[in-house]
C-alpha cells in the first residue's frame, strides 16, 4: 500500500501535461488529419521506420510522439508524411505551450474579450512593432515574426478618399474574418471589408497564463484567407494587463512556430 | 467424297442412325448455351493496350457506371429528396452496388470557422427553396459533379451507381437482374420527377440480350420461311425443299450442341449463325438435288441417279464446302473475341452442316428420292436450252460493250469507296428508336455522356504531383480538352486540390494551389481514399478522366490523334502521358476489326486464287476467277460509301462470307464447263450447256441466299441489318457477274483440270510409248499436253468428219478410234486405219491444211488428247526445243504410216490381181 499510493500520485502528476486541458478548463480544437474537421482529439498514423507505422492519438500519445520524434522517425515516410508527423508534433507543442504553466492568473482582462469580433486597433497591427513606429517609420520596425500574423501588410498606402463612420465599424474581425484594407486617418484606422481581398481567420482562442507572470493571456491561431494565401497555422499570443488596453504579446513568452519553415 | 456419298446411298439407315447418335449428343449440351452480352468480348484480346487498361483499373478503379438519372423543375424540393432518398436507401442495400454517388454523399468541401467541412451537398435536407437553389449553385462549382451528375443549365441530376465486380464463378447477379431492379426504382420516383430512369451499360447490354432472344425467335421462323417459299418457286419437289430444311436443322442443334459444350455464348454477331446456317447450309443440298434430279430426268433411276449425283457433285461440293468454311474461318482470324468466336463456331457449323448434308441428302433421297411432287421439270426444257444458248450468243456478240459496262460500274463502285466512314459504337447499333438510346441522348444532352476515356500521366518519380508545375500540365490537357469541346466535364487530382484549396483560401471558386508548400498544406487534410480514383499513392501517377459523348468512332479517332499530338508536343519532357480507358480500347478494336477483316478478305481471295489456279493447274485461271468474286466487293464497298453504310462489326464481316459463299458458283459453273468442253468440241457448246446446266442451281442458291440475308433487314441491330442487306448485294452482284464475268473470262481459256492431269499421270505408260512422244522427258510431255484439253467420246460418236476444216490433231489415250473414207452404198466405213491408245491422229489434213479427208469413228468409249494448232504453235514460241522433237517424231510417225499405207495399198493391188488372175 505504501508502495501504490506515491506510484497513483506519480502516474497522476504525468497525466496532467498530458490531459490536453488548458487553465480555463476547455481542450483546444484542432483541424483533423485527412478531413481537416474541427476536433478535440484524433488518431493518425506515422510511419516509424521505413516498412513500420504507428497511430497516435492526439493528445493522449503527445509523450509517446515525442519519444518517437526523439529517435528520429520523424524523417521516414514521404513528403506528405512527413508533413503529417510536423502536424502532430505541431499540435502537441501547442498544447504544452498553453499548458506551460498550469496554475490559474488571478487577473484576468482577456477571456471577456469577443476576439473573434475584436477590433483590428486592439490588435498589434505588426506583433513586435508599436503602432506609432509602424505609421511613422515602417522600416524602422523589426521585420515580422515568423509564424505570426501580420495585418500590416494589409494597409492600403494609398490616401482614403472618404472617412466614415462605417468605416470604423469595418475594422474588425467579423465572426473570426477579417478581409480587407486598413487605412490609416487623421481618425485613426480606418477599413474597408472586400470579401475577395486577403485576410485572416481566426480558428481559436485558447486561455492560459503563457509566460507565468499571473496574467491571463489569449492565444489566437488564425489563418490567412485570400487568394494565394498559405493555409498554415500562424499563432498570436496577446495579453494585456488593464481593461481598456491594447492587445500586445505576452512578454517573455517562447510561443511555438507551426509548420515547415517557408521555402 | 464420292465413295461416302455412294456408301449413304447404299447404307441409308446407317446414315440416318449417325444422324441421330449425333442430334442426341448435341441435345444434351444446348442447354448449357446461354444468352451472355459482354463488353470485353467486342475489345481485341491480350494485347498491350488492354494490359495496361486493366493495371489502370486496377490502380484508379473502375470509370464506368450506371446513372439514376432525375428531372424535374424543382430538383431538390424537400418531398422529392425524400423520396430520393428511400430509393438511394435500397440503392444501397442492392448486392450488386458497390457505391452511390449523388448530393447526398458528395461531398461539399468548405470551410465552417476555419475548419474544413467535407459533408455532403444534402447532408441536411434544405428547408427553404433559397437553401435550395444556393445548394445547386454550389453544386455546380464542383467539378466532379457539374455535368458528371449535376447539369449546369438544366434540371437535371443524376445519381451515379458503381457496381461491385461481377464474380465469374458464381454469379449472383446479372445484367438482367441489375436493370430489372434499378428500373423498378426509377419507376416508382416518376411520381415526383417528371422524368426518372437507370441507364448504364448494363441496361445496354440487357436490351442487345433481350433483342437477341425476341429475333431469335422472329427472325428464324422469317428465315425458314423465306427458304421453303425460295426452294417452292424453283425446285418445287417437296424432298428437295425438306432436305435443305432439315440439314439446316439438324446442323444448327449439332452447331448450338457444340457451343454449349465450349461454353461459347450467344451474343450479338453468333446470334445470326443458327440463321446463317440456314441460309448459306442450303446451297450444297441444293447442287446435290440438282444433279440428282438432272440423273432423274435422263432417265435413270434413284440408284443410278444418286451415283450420278455423286460422282459428278462429290469432289465439287467438297471444294465449295472447303471455300466456304474458309470464307467463315477467315473472319475468326481477328482478334476481337465475339468476331473470334463468330468465326469459330460459324466454320464449325458450317462443317457440321456439310457433314449433315453428305449424310442425310443421300441416305433420305436413296430411300424417298423417287416420290416426287409432279415429276416435271419447270426449269429444264427445250426453251431454256435455247435461252441459254442465245444468251450466251448475245453476251459473246456484245462482251466489248459488257465489259466496258462493268469497267465503268467497278470505277463508280471504286470512286464510292473513301466515302465509307467508321462506327463501332455498341450504342449506335441499337437504331434510332431504342429507348435505351434515347435515355443515353438525354444523358449526351445534358450530362456530359456515358463514354469515357483516361489519360494517364506518369513520371516514375515519387511525389512527382504535389508540385504545381506538374498539376499544371494535367491542367493544360484538360484545358486543351474543354477548349476543343470534345468534353463538358474533365476531372484530375488537379481539380481536387483546386477544390480543397478553394474552401481553405475561402474563394468563391476553386483555384488551383500557387506554389508546393500550399499543395503541401492541403495534403494534411486530404484523405487518399478520396482521390484514388485521380491519383496513385506515391503520386507519381495520374488519371484525367474524361467523360464524353463522342460516338462516332471517326471523331474519336480524330480527337484521340489531335488530343495526343497535343500532349507530344506539350507534356513537359519528364512526363509521359497514355490514353485509355472504354473508349480507347473501343476504338482500337474498330482499327483491328476492320484491318482484320480486310485482312481476312485479302487472305480469302488469295486462298481462292491458289485452290483455283491449283483445281486449274494455272494461277492464271484463278486470278481470273476470282474477278467475279472481286467485283461485288468492291461494288459493295462502293455502295456503302455512297450509303452511308459504316464499317462496324455486322458489314465488316459481310464481304468474307459473301465472298465465301459467292466462289461456290464460280466453282461450279467452272467445272462444269470444264466437263462440258471434254464432252463438247466447241467453247460455245460447251459454255452454252454450262449456262442452261447451272443456270437452275445457281440462282435458286443465290436467290435462297439473297432472301435469306434479306431477312437479317429485320432485325433491329444496325449492324445485323447491314449485314444483311450487304449480304444480299454481294450475293445479287456475284451472281450477275458468275453469268456475265465468268463466262466471258473462262470461255479464252484452256481449262485443265487437277484431276486432268491425274488422270494423265494415270495415262502415264500410254503416252510414254505414244510414238508422238518419244525421246521426250515426262514433264516435256507434260508440259506439251497440258496445251491441249481432253475429249470423252461414246462409242459411234465422231471425232471429225470429212469436209471438216482442220485445226487440231488427235492422240488417243483410251479406246479406239477408226479413220474411214466414207463408205459407198451400205459399207458406211471404208476403213483406212484403226488407231489404238497412243497413236497419233488427225494430224495429215491438219499440217496439209487442207479439210478433212477422212471420218474418224470411235469404235469403243474413249478419251482422246485434242491438240490445236493454236497450242502447237504457242508450244513452237515457247518450247522450241520440244516442239522440234515432237516434229521429228510426228515426222517419223507420218512417214511410218506412209509406208503402213503404201504397203497396205501393195498388198490390196496384189489381192485384186489375184482375184482377177492377171499379172501384177
Amino acid at each position: 500500500m505504501s508502495r501504490i499510493i506515491p506510484f497513483v500520485t506519480l502516474c497522476i502528476l504525468l497525466l496532467i501535461p498530458l490531459s490536453g486541458f488548458t487553465a480555463d478548463g476547455k481542450a483546444p480544437y484542432f483541424s483533423a488529419p485527412y478531413t481537416g474537421e474541427k476536433v478535440q482529439e484524433y488518431e493518425i498514423e506515422l510511419p516509424v521506420s521505413r516498412y513500420e507505422k504507428e497511430r497516435f492519438r492526439i493528445p493522449a500519445d503527445c509523450g509517446k510522439l515525442n519519444s518517437r520524434l526523439l529517435e528520429g522517425s520523424g524523417h521516414w515516410g514521404n513528403r506528405v508524411e512527413r508533413r503529417l508527423w510536423m502536424k502532430a508534433d505541431d499540435d502537441c507543442r501547442y498544447l504544452n505551450f498553453l499548458k506551460k504553466y498550469s496554475r490559474k492568473a488571478s487577473r484576468d482582462f482577456v477571456s471577456n474579450y469577443d476576439f473573434y469580433n475584436a477590433s483590428i486597433s486592439d490588435l498589434p497591427l505588426r506583433p513586435g512593432c508599436d503602432l506609432d513606429l509602424l505609421l511613422r517609420n515602417p522600416a524602422a520596425c523589426p521585420p515580422p515574426m515568423p509564424g505570426m500574423p501580420n495585418f500590416s501588410m494589409f494597409m492600403s498606402s494609398m490616401p482614403m478618399q472618404q472617412s466614415r463612420e462605417e468605416d470604423l465599424r469595418d475594422c474588425r474581425f467579423e465572426n473570426g474574418l477579417f478581409r480587407g484594407y486598413i487605412y490609416h486617418t487623421g481618425m485613426g484606422l480606418r477599413c474597408i471589408r472586400d470579401p475577395k481581398a486577403p485576410g485572416y481567420r481566426i480558428l481559436s482562442v485558447d486561455f492560459a497564463d503563457v509566460n507565468g507572470d499571473d496574467c491571463q493571456d489569449a492565444v489566437l491561431r488564425l489563418v490567412p484567407v485570400g487568394r494565394g494565401a498559405r493555409p498554415s497555422l500562424l499563432i498570436l499570443p496577446l495579453t494585456r494587463c488593464g481593461k481598456d488596453e491594447k492587445f500586445f504579446l505576452p512578454p517573455g513568452s517562447d510561443y511555438p512556430r507551426f509548420g515547415p519553415a517557408p521555402e | 467424297m464420292n465413295r461416302i456419298l455412294c456408301y449413304f446411298s447404299g447404307h441409308p439407315v446407317v446414315g440416318l442412325g449417325i444422324i441421330l447418335l449425333l442430334s442426341i449428343i448435341a441435345a444434351s449440351q444446348v442447354n448449357k448455351v446461354e444468352v451472355r452480352i459482354s463488353a470485353d468480348e467486342m475489345l481485341v484480346q491480350n494485347n498491350e493496350a488492354q494490359e495496361f487498361y486493366r493495371e489502370v483499373r486496377a490502380v484508379f478503379g473502375e470509370e464506368q457506371v450506371s446513372l439514376l438519372y432525375l428531372e424535374s423543375e424543382d430538383l431538390l424540393a424537400r418531398d422529392k429528396l425524400e423520396a430520393l432518398q428511400k430509393a438511394l436507401d435500397r440503392i444501397g442495400k442492392l448486392p450488386f452496388v458497390s457505391k452511390v454517388e449523388s448530393l447526398f454523399t458528395v461531398p461539399w468541401v468548405k470551410t465552417v470557422d476555419g475548419y474544413l467541412d467535407k459533408k455532403p451537398y444534402l447532408q441536411k435536407l434544405p428547408a427553404t427553396p433559397e437553401e435550395s437553389r444556393h445548394i445547386l449553385e454550389e453544386a455546380r462549382k464542383n467539378p466532379f459533379l457539374r455535368n458528371v451528375l449535376l447539369s449546369p443549365d438544366r434540371n437535371v441530376m443524376a445519381v451515379a451507381i458503381l457496381m461491385k465486380k461481377p464474380d465469374t464463378a458464381a454469379p449472383r447477379w446479372n445484367d438482367e437482374d441489375i436493370t430489372h431492379e434499378l428500373d423498378t426504382i426509377a419507376r416508382e420516383l416518376r411520381p415526383w420527377y417528371q422524368t426518372s430512369f437507370s441507364i448504364g451499360f448494363p441496361q445496354v447490354r440487357t436490351e442487345i440480350a433481350e433483342r437477341i432472344r425476341l429475333e431469335q425467335t422472329s427472325l428464324f421462323p422469317l428465315a425458314v420461311a423465306a427458304l421453303l417459299i425460295a426452294l417452292f418457286l424453283l425446285l418445287r419437289q417437296v424432298i428437295d425443299i425438306l432436305l435443305p430444311i432439315l440439314t439446316a436443322g439438324f446442323s444448327i442443334l449439332w452447331t448450338l450442341g457444340f457451343m454449349g459444350a465450349a461454353d461459347i455464348p450467344i451474343n450479338v454477331v453468333t446470334s445470326i449463325i443458327p440463321i446463317l446456317l440456314i441460309i448459306v447450309g442450303s446451297t450444297e443440298d441444293i447442287h446435290l438435288l440438282a444433279e440428282f434430279r438432272h440423273g432423274q430426268k435422263a432417265g435413270l433411276d434413284t440408284t443410278a441417279a444418286l451415283k450420278h449425283m455423286s460422282r459428278r457433285m462429290g469432289g465439287i461440293v467438297l471444294l465449295t464446302f472447303i471455300t466456304t468454311y474458309l470464307g467463315f474461318l477467315s473472319v475468326g482470324l481477328s482478334r476481337i473475341e465475339a468476331l473470334w468466336q463468330f468465326g469459330l463456331v460459324a466454320s464449325t457449323g458450317l462443317a457440321l452442316n456439310f457433314i449433315a448434308t453428305i449424310i442425310l441428302i443421300p441416305s433420305v433421297l436413296a430411300l424417298a428420292g423417287k416420290w416426287q411432287l409432279d415429276g416435271k421439270a419447270r426449269i429444264y426444257s427445250g426453251k431454256t436450252r435455247l435461252l441459254a444458248k442465245r444468251y450466251w450468243e448475245w453476251l459473246w456478240r456484245h462482251r466489248r460493250a459488257v465489259i466496258f459496262f462493268f469497267l465503268g460500274w467497278t470505277l463508280v463502285a471504286i470512286i464510292g469507296i473513301p466515302r465509307i466512314h467508321i462506327n463501332h459504337n455498341a450504342i449506335d447499333s441499337l437504331g434510332r428508336d431504342s429507348e435505351v438510346r434515347q435515355k443515353i441522348e438525354l444523358v449526351n444532352q445534358n450530362l456530359a455522356g456515358l463514354e469515357s476515356l483516361s489519360i494517364i500521366v506518369e513520371s516514375g518519380i515519387e511525389d512527382t504531383f504535389l508540385k504545381v508545375r506538374y498539376l499544371e500540365e494535367l491542367e493544360e490537357i484538360q484545358k486543351y480538352i474543354r477548349e476543343k469541346g470534345w468534353s463538358d466535364s474533365t476531372t484530375s487530382f488537379a481539380d481536387y486540390l483546386s477544390l480543397l484549396n478553394g474552401a481553405f483560401q475561402e474563394l468563391d471558386d476553386p483555384l488551383m494551389p500557387e506554389s508546393d508548400d500550399i499543395i503541401t498544406e492541403l495534403m494534411i487534410f486530404l484523405n487518399h481514399k478520396d482521390v484514388a480514383a485521380y491519383i496513385s499513392d506515391d503520386y507519381s501517377r495520374a488519371r484525367i478522366l474524361v467523360r464524353h459523348s463522342i460516338e462516332s468512332s471517326e471523331q474519336l479517332q480524330a480527337t484521340l490523334k489531335d488530343l495526343q499530338t497535343f500532349i507530344d508536343h506539350n507534356l513537359d519532357a519528364g512526363l509521359r502521358a497514355h490514353i485509355t480507358g472504354d473508349s480507347v480500347l473501343t476504338l482500337s478494336a474498330t482499327n483491328a476489326m476492320i484491318s482484320g477483316q480486310l485482312q481476312s478478305i485479302a487472305i480469302l481471295l488469295v486462298i481462292i486464287v491458289l485452290i483455283i489456279g491449283l483445281l486449274f493447274t494455272e494461277l492464271k485461271v484463278g486470278l481470273l476467277a476470282a474477278l467475279p468474286n472481286f467485283f461485288p466487293v468492291i461494288v459493295m464497298f462502293g455502295f456503302m460509301g455512297y450509303m452511308g453504310i459504316p464499317l462496324n462489326i455486322g458489314t465488316t464481316m459481310a464481304a468474307a462470307i459473301a465472298i465465301g459463299i459467292a466462289v461456290d458458283d464460280t466453282l461450279h459453273f467452272m467445272l462444269r464447263y470444264n466437263r462440258e468442253l471434254k464432252a463438247r468440241k466447241s467453247h460455245n457448246s460447251a459454255m452454252e450447256h454450262t449456262i442452261y446446266g447451272e443456270a437452275l442451281p445457281v440462282v435458286s442458291t443465290s436467290i435462297a441466299l439473297i432472301t435469306g440475308f434479306l431477312v437479317f433487314t429485320q432485325a433491329s441491330f444496325e449492324p445485323i441489318m447491314q449485314f444483311g442487306a450487304l449480304g444480299a448485294l454481294v450475293i445479287a452482284t456475284a451472281l450477275i457477274a458468275d453469268f456475265i464475268i465468268t463466262p466471258l473470262a473462262v470461255s479464252s481459256l484452256r481449262l485443265v483440270t487437277i484431276w486432268d492431269v491425274l488422270s494423265l499421270r494415270l495415262r502415264k505408260k500410254v503416252l510414254e510409248k505414244s510414238p508422238l512422244f518419244k525421246n521426250l522427258k515426262p514433264w516435256q510431255i507434260r508440259q506439251f499436253i497440258l496445251s491441249g484439253r481432253m475429249v470423252e467420246y461414246n462409242k459411234g460418236d465422231f471425232v471429225f468428219r470429212r469436209g471438216q476444216v482442220s485445226t487440231e490433231l488427235y492422240v488417243l489415250l483410251t479406246g479406239q478410234v477408226e479413220v474411214c473414207l466414207p463408205g459407198v452404198g451400205d459399207q458406211n466405213c471404208n476403213m483406212l486405219e484403226r488407231f489404238t491408245p497412243g497413236d497419233v491422229f488427225g494430224d495429215v489434213a491438219l499440217f496439209a491444211n487442207i479439210p478433212r479427208k477422212t471420218d474418224a469413228i470411235v469404235r469403243e468409249h474413249s478419251t482422246v488428247l485434242v491438240l490445236t494448232r493454236e497450242g502447237i504453235e504457242r508450244t513452237m514460241r515457247h518450247r522450241p526445243l520440244i516442239s522440234a522433237r515432237i516434229f521429228a517424231n510426228l515426222t517419223a510417225d507420218l512417214s511410218r504410216r506412209m509406208i503402213k499405207l503404201i504397203s497396205k495399198q501393195e498388198m490390196k493391188a496384189r489381192n485384186q490381181n489375184k482375184k482377177g488372175g492377171g499379172k501384177p
